[in-house]
């Protein structure tokens, strides 16, 4: 599914992912963790394309395609979805829009018809159920003046009306109230499919009492210093990071 | 004036024949002559604008000097239509009425040369009375040369239901063209109406004088329209003056798309308490488009409020110029004025001159202002992008939804519409954003 080799990016004049490789296979759902700094939404944002990141070495590899050669939205229609840490607001473009638009680029892309208005409409009020949203978020701009929670459930609304091959959260847990994480995480693992694969980028290993990884990745330094299962994420909570930190220097 | 001033001064430079040509065809009453008669000695004394004069530093017209207009050309034309909107409707072609369609009751609407010849005495009280004359050069050249517009008196208490619209066709595809529209609005007390100017081109080059001045009495309540969409040929110079008494509310919306060179100058007296003026302003220009808005207010009295949001969208090699002037006189105490302005530049040879002014001579007062130039935010742009909109489609729905910020504060649904067809209709990508208004 996904094939991450040497990747090495950096924002500006700093150098932040160090010749990273990480193998993400069909269905997996692969959690990132790692102390701040240490690339994570880095690595979130060169899968998604972001233009401000360079990569400067190493190569992606999705479904047998070059991803880093893709435009942000080649990648989005061949289905790689970004959950932002920061969902932007946008005035002035209406939420349900952008989201049926979203959706028909995808479907024309595919070769699917297009849904008309009745149809997209059904889709969403299901998926808004799910993510426990009421009908107001449809007539609003893009996630303008929306908490930090509402903006959360937007965008994993929006993952679930796209339905994503590879979906990469970036810290989508942060700034939720327990009950937030709890609607989000549901969300997210109704997707969980032989099909999808997820990488999940946080902090906090609470995310990960709700949404169980396959597997669990620590980042420090621009590269990945250990990989295991859950319980590698229950370690960390009990003795932080600093253990790897130092791990990874000395390697 | 000092002796040496005056004798450093210029002889008076003399008038362009055809603006003396239209002088000589413009006609009236003995109080209307006097008045034409000193608006043009006044012009003459001091011509054209040019680049020294403050106000019109960044915009130049020579473009206009250099050329020469006939005044009262007829022409073949059609009204531009507004899906939805049904309305009383007058049709000027070249500053000659050329149409009227369902008038209200109570004969409201009147052609203003038969208000003026038949001594309505609305006109000898306001015709260039609110526009105040050392400020607004052009709206004086307009009182001199006007032929005809329209008189909408108001009586007290009355509310128009439907909008009444105004159509100022100009150009004729043969002759430079000279309109000079006037509108005079008296609206007594209490008494409500939605106004809609639109201006449009026949064709050819043409310039419109286009002069309205509103009296707003106490509790009167105007919800303004101007739409300006005439040909990349034609040049406009405007000025809208408003005075509003105690309570009063004006609701200004000003859309700016069309003309290679086109100045308002929107000013606002607010002369009783309570008076409430709202200005939203749009102006979307391209290639070598130039549009120049000048705003002012003037808070005269204690607790009046303005509220003004400008907003530009600049493509190619267009220019835009936009200056807020907000004076709270001596006296004004409770003044809440707040003003925006922000530009969108889509090229890097577009450029915009913006400049915010507040004068302040009263305790007490509320003001804000701000004025911002810059690209297309990046960060939603990459959101949009990562969502499988396509760049070019993401540049123009930014961009759209930018000026729609504006057009949105405008009630009357058929013309708001009109006005995002206009602004879409200048984008890439028009089809696709359809989708999306």
């Amino acid at each position: 599914m996904l094939s991450i080799k040497n990747l090495s990016a950096r924002a500006g004049d700093h150098d932040i992912l160090k010749e990273l490789s990480l193998e993400v296979g069909p269905g997996e759902v692969h959690a990132i963790m790692g102390p701040n700094g240490s690339g994570k939404s880095t690595l979130a944002g060169v899968l998604a394309g972001r233009p401000d990141l360079e990569v400067t070495g190493g190569s992606v590899s999705y479904r047998g395609h070059d991803l880093l050669a893709m435009e942000p939205e080649e990648r989005a229609r061949e289905g790689v979805f970004l959950a932002f840490q920061y969902p932007v607001e946008i005035p002035g473009v209406n939420n349900v829009y952008l989201l049926k638009a979203a959706l028909n680029a995808l479907r024309k892309h595919r070769g699917e018809s297009e849904l008309d208005a009745f149809e997209f409409l059904a889709l969403v009020k299901d998926k808004m159920k799910l993510m426990q949203m009421d009908d107001s978020f449809l007539n609003r701009g893009v996630n303008e003046g929306f908490s930090g929670g509402e903006k959360k459930r937007n965008e994993v609304l929006q993952m679930a009306v796209l339905e994503p091959t590879l979906a990469v959260l970036d810290e989508t847990d942060s700034g939720l109230d327990i009950d937030a994480l709890k609607v989000v995480a549901n969300g997210v693992n109704s997707l969980r499919s032989a099909e999808r694969s997820m990488v999940v980028v946080t902090h906090y290993q609470r995310l990960l009492d709700y949404i169980v990884p396959d597997f669990v990745h620590v980042l420090s330094g621009g590269r990945i210093v250990r990989t295991g299962g859950r319980e590698l994420a229950l370690e960390l909570e009990e003795r932080g990071y600093d253990w790897l930190r130092d791990g990874a220097d000395a390697a | 004036m000092s002796m040496a001033t005056a004798q450093r001064a210029a002889p008076l430079p003399v008038l362009p024949e055809w603006i003396e040509a239209a002088a000589a065809a413009a006609s009236g009453p003995d109080w209307l002559t006097e008045l034409r008669r000193a608006g043009l000695e006044a012009f003459a004394a001091t011509g054209f604008p040019g680049r020294r004069d403050e106000d019109w530093k960044y915009t130049d017209l020579k473009l206009i000097t250099r050329r020469s207009f006939a005044t009262g050309t007829a022409a073949t034309h059609q009204v531009p239509e507004i899906p939805g909107l049904d309305c009383p409707t007058l049709v000027f072609v070249n500053g000659r009425l050329a149409e009227t369609q369902g008038m209200p009751d109570g004969a409201v609407v009147l052609s203003l040369a038969e208000a003026v010849a038949t001594g309505h005495p609305a006109c000898r009280q306001l015709l260039g009375r609110i526009a105040e004359p050392a400020r607004h050069r052009f709206a004086v050249l307009g009182t001199a040369l006007f032929h005809d517009g329209v008189l909408l008196d108001l009586p007290d208490g009355i509310t128009l239901e439907a909008p009444v619209r105004l159509v100022f066709l100009a150009g004729n595809r043969q002759d430079a063209t000279l309109a000079c529209p006037r509108v005079l609005v008296r609206a007594g007390a209490h008494s409500r109406a939605t106004i809609i100017e639109h201006y449009a081109s026949l064709g050819g080059e043409a310039l419109s004088l286009a002069t309205t001045e509103l009296a707003l009495a106490a509790g009167a309540r105007i919800e303004h329209y101007r739409l300006q969409e005439e040909s990349p040929e034609a040049f406009h110079l405007g000025v809208l003056a408003a005075r509003l008494e105690r309570d009063a509310t004006l609701v200004s919306h000003n859309l700016s798309v069309g003309a290679r060179i086109a100045r308002l100058d929107l000013d606002v007296a607010l002369a009783g308490p309570g008076a409430h003026v709202e200005m939203n302003g749009l102006y979307v220009v391209r290639d070598r488009q130039h549009a120049d808005s000048h705003t002012r207010v003037d808070h005269l009295v204690p607790r009046t409020s303005s509220d003004e949001l400008y907003r530009g969208v600049l493509a190619g090699k267009s220019r835009a110029v936009f200056n807020g002037k907000a004076i709270v006189h001596p006296g004004a105490a409770g003044t809440d004025a707040r003003q925006a302005n922000a530009n969108l530049l889509l090229s890097a040879e577009a450029e915009v001159d913006t400049k915010p002014e507040l004068e302040i001579y009263a305790d007490d007062v509320k003001c804000a202002h701000g004025a911002t130039t810059g690209q297309l935010d990046t960060a939603a742009l990459f959101y949009l992008r990562s969502r499988g909109i396509a760049e070019d489609m993401a540049r123009s729905l930014l961009t759209f939804a930018f000026a729609d910020t504006v057009l949105a504060r405008m009630a009357l649904a058929p013309l708001r519409r009109h006005a995002e067809q206009l602004v879409v209709g200048r984008l890439p990508d028009a089809e696709r954003i359809r989708e999306f208004t």
